[in-house]
């Protein structure tokens, strides 16, 4: 099974969280990291990994859900319906990829939306690290694993 | 709240263990622009005359500017202090993302003032802001502290500046470490900090600024970013960071070799930045907000120095630890580095010392019995090594080391003044000066010392056009003076905002100006910027007299102006002193300030706007 998701080369990521400051101006109108939907960690030695929902073939949280606000749309796009959320947080919880957050002032989880299509942080991302393209459904690996594989592959 | 500022001024005061918050009176920062300038005029206000600088008198001021945290690209934060190194005005930069982090928190500047009794560090959350103890911190190394601290907070993305074991140990070149591999690098922060029993501060904001006029401030911003991705020169810097200028610095006789005996180095390919991309580089590093990504992450995979990991290495890293103390093997440079940013030291000023030491031992001034066995001859990295730990230790020899080359030089001297490479103590950066003899004079003038970034008139000297359309002779002292003072007038205001260096050249310094004016609201045209950043070089002038500089401070090492340069296109030059005295003439002349003496004038202080100032001399 393949769909269209964010696709990440971490090789690539420069840590300089561009896709953060578009992501958050693009969804929030302002240079509001700790609202973006897309976060950059950085992991002891100096690797980044970039933290998106990859939109799960089954995903936990919209199983997880009390409110049923969790729904994939008609192009297949796992999303939150805000007027339904309570800000409850299991979801962001239960997320093995900690790609949904909590908004930083309003009561409710944000994650990626794939901006209608047409994704700020693909547009921004000047490590061309961030693409948008079909792809398997793959298992959703936590970010800590995926740092690990990374320090493997580049620093041994 | 003033548009482009978060608001606030953090005030720490570790003696009493009180927090005060303080609404930021935008009318005040207005004439200083914010960052550097206004981190000056508070050093000013909130210090009495002549205090020593790891006493609890001194203040440290983390300050950002009114375009940090904006969809401007490209932005830092500064640190703002007295010296313990030089006992002037200190400011360091640093990218990274503490600066940014901090805004969003809510805060301009933080002020921290006194001395704890206990080790400390300050964890601040948005509006909560606690001073923590730090017991449990106090003796680790800048990577794990970072690390540490995240940990305990349970929060990966907060932000840490910190210092290691050698700011804790008073090193007078300790600096203030920030995501691991970015510094607030010179002039002795770190040990300003660790006098204080400050271990760390760490921000965490959820917040955002804002701009005045938000429609024309994204349009500039855009344009910026564009301005950065099409800008032909910052492709090198791209590829190779700083690393890129080791070649041509070399070839134009610039790259300081053996304690600045020389300024070609045989082993310049080595240190290169393509070396580094051939041998060392995994991946590109950037700071927030910054499409430029000059930093890479350096791997040594084998030799004895296998497992190396660090960012850089710089190109100031290159030619201090690296050709200034001969040395030529790139994996010993890179593991030199990583153990400076671990133990918390400037790779500068550590490099400079250690090359001054290697001189001393060569010449017998320093003997096997004073470095503890270690044969601490030019080229030899294991020694270098060794040294790095010894300083942060302050062990055996690492004891006089410590207190750098000014110091380490009136200590022991036989003669080891005459080569000891500092202006007022702060050791010279890796752009040496016979070749280009107004580079002697930003270096003597400097407001924290003998510094190349606040001004850098090589450009003209190797082609480029003074900001009023001429050409000037590179050997010359004709219009040095004058390229100088536009340079540090102009670098004053950047600084301000903050920029960074390395994107003023593609964003243009009349961006900027629009860009500052669409955060603020504020009317800045050129004039009025630059005449700011002249107020702001002013005010520092004042400060740095008040506690001590004197015209005599002005001036550079005997080296310079007494032996010619052994070999490469300037072989057989000098900076005869003359020269150097007449450009210095020139530009106190140009600065408005007293030939005699050094000193701004009454009149010159007062058209400033710093009249205040003016009556207190």
């Amino acid at each position: 099974m393949t769909h269209k998701a964010i696709v990440i080369d971490n090789k690539k990521c420069n840590g300089c969280r561009i896709c953060e400051i578009f992501c958050s101006k693009r969804h929030e109108g302002k240079v509001l990291p700790r609202a973006s939907r897309i976060r950059i960690f950085q992991y002891f030695p100096g690797v980044d990994v970039a933290v998106v929902c990859c939109q799960c073939e089954k995903p936990l949280c919209m199983e997880s859900c009390p409110e049923k606000a969790i729904t994939r749309d008609e192009n297949n796009v796992v999303i939150i319906q805000e007027e339904l959320c309570t800000g409850c947080g299991i979801c962001v919880k239960i997320c093995p990829a900690t790609a949904i957050f909590v908004h930083p002032t309003k009561n409710v989880a944000i994650k990626c939306n794939l901006c209608n299509g047409d994704p700020e942080c693909v547009k921004h991302c000047p490590g061309k690290a961030i693409e948008y393209k079909m792809t398997p459904f793959d298992a959703t690996v936590p970010p800590e694993e995926v740092a690990k594989d990374l320090v493997t592959l580049l620093l041994t | 709240m003033g548009e482009g500022f978060a608001g606030k001024i953090l005030n720490v005061d570790l003696s009493e263990q009180k927090i005060l918050k303080e609404p930021l009176k935008t009318e005040k920062v207005k004439g200083y622009i914010g960052g550097k300038g206004y981190a000056a005029r508070l050093l000013w206000e909130r210090t009495p005359a002549n205090f020593n600088p790891l006493g609890p008198e001194n203040i440290i001021i983390l300050a950002t500017g009114p375009l940090t945290g904006t969809l401007c690209p490209s932005t830092r934060m500064c640190i703002v202090t007295k010296s313990p190194l030089t006992g002037t005005f200190d400011d360091s930069y640093v990218g990274g993302h503490f600066g940014h982090e901090l805004k969003f928190a809510g805060y301009d500047f933080i002020v921290i003032s006194g001395k704890s009794e206990e080790p400390v560090y300050i964890w601040i959350d948005d509006e909560n802001v606690e001073i923590e103890n730090a017991e449990w911190l106090w003796g680790k190394d800048t990577f794990e502290t970072e690390e540490r601290v995240r940990e305990k907070h349970k929060d990966r993305t907060i932000r840490v500046a910190c210092i290691g074991p050698a700011g804790e140990k008073l090193v007078r070149y300790a600096h203030v470490n920030v995501d691991l591999y970015r510094q607030a690098a010179r002039g002795g922060i770190g040990a300003v900090m660790g006098a204080k029993n400050l271990k760390a501060v760490a921000v965490r904001g959820s917040g955002s600024v804002n701009v005045k006029d938000s429609v024309r401030f994204e349009e500039l911003a855009l344009e910026a970013y564009e301005a950065i991705d099409r800008n032909d020169s910052l492709y090198t810097m791209k590829r190779w960071g700083t690393g890129r200028s080791v070649l041509f610095s070399n070839d134009q006789c610039l790259y300081p070799t053996r304690n600045y005996q020389a300024t070609t180095f045989e082993g310049a390919e080595n240190l290169s930045g393509e070396a580094m991309e051939r041998k060392l580089w995994v991946k590109g590093k950037a700071c927030f907000g910054c499409p430029i990504h000059c930093g890479h992450l350096a791997v040594v995979k084998s030799s004895d120095y296998a497992g190396t990991i660090v960012e850089g290495v710089e190109y100031e890293t290159t030619a201090l630890l690296g050709a200034d103390c001969g040395v030529d093997n790139l994996a010993a440079v890179a593991h030199a580095n990583m153990l400076c940013d671990k133990l918390g030291l400037d790779t500068l000023s550590t490099g400079a010392t250690i090359a001054w030491a290697m001189e001393c031992y060569e010449k017998g001034i320093l003997t096997d019995k004073d470095t503890d066995g270690l044969k601490l001859n030019f080229k030899n990295h294991n020694a270098m090594n060794k040294m790095i730990v010894k300083i942060a230790r302050r062990e055996g020899i690492g004891d006089l080391l410590a207190e750098g080359v000014k110091r380490a030089s009136e200590k022991i001297r036989k003669g080891s003044d005459k080569f000891a490479m500092h202006v007022k103590g702060l050791e010279l950066p890796g752009w040496a000066i016979r070749a280009a003899p107004s580079m002697g004079l930003a270096y003597a003038t400097a407001d924290r010392g003998g510094c190349h970034q606040r001004a850098w008139p090589i450009a003209y000297e190797l082609g480029s056009k003074t900001p009023d359309g001429r050409r000037l002779e590179r050997y010359g002292t004709e219009g040095k003076a004058s390229v100088t003072k536009h340079d540090q007038d102009l670098t004053a205001a950047l600084y301000s905002l903050v920029a960074c260096d390395f994107a003023t050249g593609a964003i243009g310094a009349t961006r900027y100006i629009n860009l500052l004016n669409a955060a603020t609201g504020w009317t800045y045209n050129m004039e009025r910027f630059m005449e700011t950043g002249e107020r702001i070089w002013n005010l520092i002038r004042a400060f740095n007299l008040r506690e001590g500089i004197r015209k005599e401070d002005d001036t550079l090492p005997p080296r310079i102006f007494e032996e010619p340069l052994p070999s490469g296109i300037a072989k057989g030059r000098l900076l005869p002193r003359k020269d150097f005295e007449k450009m210095r003439n020139d530009y106190y002349e140009l600065r408005g300030w007293d030939i005699k003496t050094g000193m701004p004038t009454y009149e010159k202080l007062k058209k400033l706007g710093l009249e205040d100032i003016a009556k207190t001399f």
